[in-house]
């Protein structure tokens, strides 16, 4: 079972890197409910069409964007590129069926574009921010209050979750197969499950008495012009 | 499994996206779980996916969870513990893409999670072991499947329904098994101590799933009536090279020597079912006899 363990701590801190990804940018100044928005249509703009010229031109927007705020476009970049190349080996066969290359890299370059939106939001902006501007957004109180343990949550989870397995394989005395690292681990993974639903009660019941978790938006405007001006670029392209 | 930005036409992805929220809004009505509890459950959930299961050959699988979140927490509390583990991939990992997001809700915490739910509860009479390693099986494989049938659908993807839809099937009907293995471990544990008391489901929601699984065959007559054809035989006819057998199979092409293709089609995808479910019987009798 050991193997399991190195392996998911591997997966654990590659993961848990997401979590301190967040910088301090001119663009974290700007009102979230703006950048919600905003990433999202640039990410919708990227998808909707197959148009060099169009896809370009978002990318360019986006990765300017990084720049001007400060974000290192290097970084940008290496959080954006997986999907776009594991995409392009997945469509290039259709070559073989009468598909040109462009549409190998455009099919990509649209994902990349769409990615790099998305990973832009989730650089410049805390998920708590992101929860607020959602609350602003309308989205039910009842799904962000859900969603809101549900982050803060995951890391003492994980850390449970790995006090339980590393607890377990230090009382191991013989060496285990797979199938035997999959029945102890799942075993152990019962262990967790149950704790964690003992765990959701205590919580509800704290929370309960602590009241509201989450904060009111703040930050400014000032985005809305440069997503609007991409928009209308766009659709004159 | 996750679906990213891109491979999904915009209109299919506002589809899924309506779908999976009448879907979610209905199951938070009807789920008896506070938000909190639901919110830690799922982060427990989300944590299980993390761990990094070895597999025979040096590589390593993830545990997507559905099938033992409908079991444990029942199909509707279940669906929406799914949801926030998804939203939060998307939002703060960057996993699976914003306008996909409808898609993979709809295929990972609605499918996924009901499949293995309703699995559950029609083979938990024979056994409890057999029938979570099924509701696991089933459930990510035919989550997966429809993630095929999605991305198939996309006119953005060039890859057909045929072809996007069996190379999901069979990638996750072999992974799947892992996933069935697991599951059974955690409910043979959870069982021994504790009840598991999922809510019981609407028939509505029986009739959605029912629905869902009578249309997949929908789509191969529909592929049927465009004229598709394998890709590898074009790509085959195109560079000249003919297809020289070692040995053609028992059914050959999922055909029965001597009955009609399109019966033949539905005897040898039975017998598959049959042979994966005495599979599934064997080892879970073959466990039961060393404890």
């Amino acid at each position: 079972m050991h193997e399991l363990i190195e392996r998911s701590i591997r997966a654990f801190s590659e993961y848990f890197q997401n979590f301190f990804v967040y910088e301090e940018n001119l663009l974290s100044k700007i009102d979230p409910r703006v950048k919600v928005v905003g990433f999202t249509i640039l990410a919708i703009l990227s998808v909707s069409t197959f148009e060099i010229e169009k896809i370009l031109f978002i990318i360019i927007s986006i990765y300017l964007l990084a720049f001007l705020s400060g974000i290192s476009i290097v970084k940008l970049m290496k959080r954006s590129y997986l999907f776009p190349l594991f995409s392009f080996f997945i469509v290039l066969p259709t070559m073989f069926f009468g598909e040109p290359f462009s549409y190998v890299l455009i099919f990509s370059l649209r994902i990349f574009a769409a990615i790099s939106s998305l990973q832009l939001l989730i650089i410049s902006t805390p998920f708590n921010d992101v929860i607020s501007a959602l609350r602003a957004l309308k989205v039910p109180e009842k799904l962000l209050n859900s969603l809101w343990v549900t982050y803060i949550y995951s890391y003492i989870l994980v850390r449970d979750l790995l006090a339980i397995l590393i607890a377990r394989e230090s009382r191991r005395v013989k060496r285990s197969g797979h199938i035997e690292t999959m029945k102890r681990g799942g075993e152990a993974l019962g262990l967790f499950m149950l704790r964690s639903m003992e765990k959701g009660e205590k919580v509800a019941l704290a929370m309960k008495l602590r009241g509201e978790p989450i904060g009111k938006v703040k930050g400014s405007k000032l985005l809305i012009p440069y997503f609007l001006l991409v928009v209308v670029w766009w659709t004159i392209l | 499994m996750h679906i990213p930005d891109g491979f999904l036409d915009l209109n299919l992805a506002a589809l899924f996206y309506l779908l999976s929220f009448a879907v979610l809004i209905y199951a938070f009505r009807k789920a008896e779980i506070n938000p909190a509890t639901l919110g830690v459950v799922a982060a427990a959930i989300f944590a299980a996916q993390m761990l990094n299961w070895p597999i025979p050959g040096g590589t390593s699988a993830h545990f997507v969870g559905g099938g033992l979140a409908g079991i444990l927490l029942g199909p509707y509390a279940g669906s929406i513990a799914m949801s926030l583990v998804l939203i939060i991939q998307t939002l703060v990992f960057g996993d699976g893409g914003i306008t996909a997001l409808g898609a993979n809700l709809w295929n990972m915490a609605i499918v996924n999670v009901f499949v293995g739910y309703y699995v559950y509860s029609i083979f938990r009479k024979y056994s409890e072991q057999l029938a979570s390693f099924l509701a696991g099986w089933f459930g990510i494989t035919l989550a997966a499947t429809m993630a095929g049938v999605e991305i198939g659908l996309s006119s953005a993807f060039k890859y057909g329904v045929i072809e996007a839809a069996s190379v999901m099937f069979i990638w996750h009907g072999v992974l799947g098994i892992i996933e069935g293995i697991i599951t059974a471990a955690v409910i043979s544990y959870i069982s021994t101590r504790a009840e598991v008391k999922a809510q019981a489901p609407s028939k509505a929601a029986l009739a959605l799933i029912a629905v869902m699984i009578v249309l997949a065959p929908l789509f191969a007559y529909l592929a049927e009536l465009v004229n598709y054809t394998e890709p590898l035989e074009v790509a085959a006819e195109k560079l000249g090279l003919n297809e020289n057998s070692l040995w053609s199979g028992i059914f050959p092409d999922y055909t029965v020597p001597g009955i009609n293709d399109y019966f033949g089609a539905l005897i040898t995808g039975a017998i598959g079912v049959a042979l994966i479910l005495a599979i599934g019987v064997a080892l879970a009798r073959a466990n039961r006899e060393k404890h």
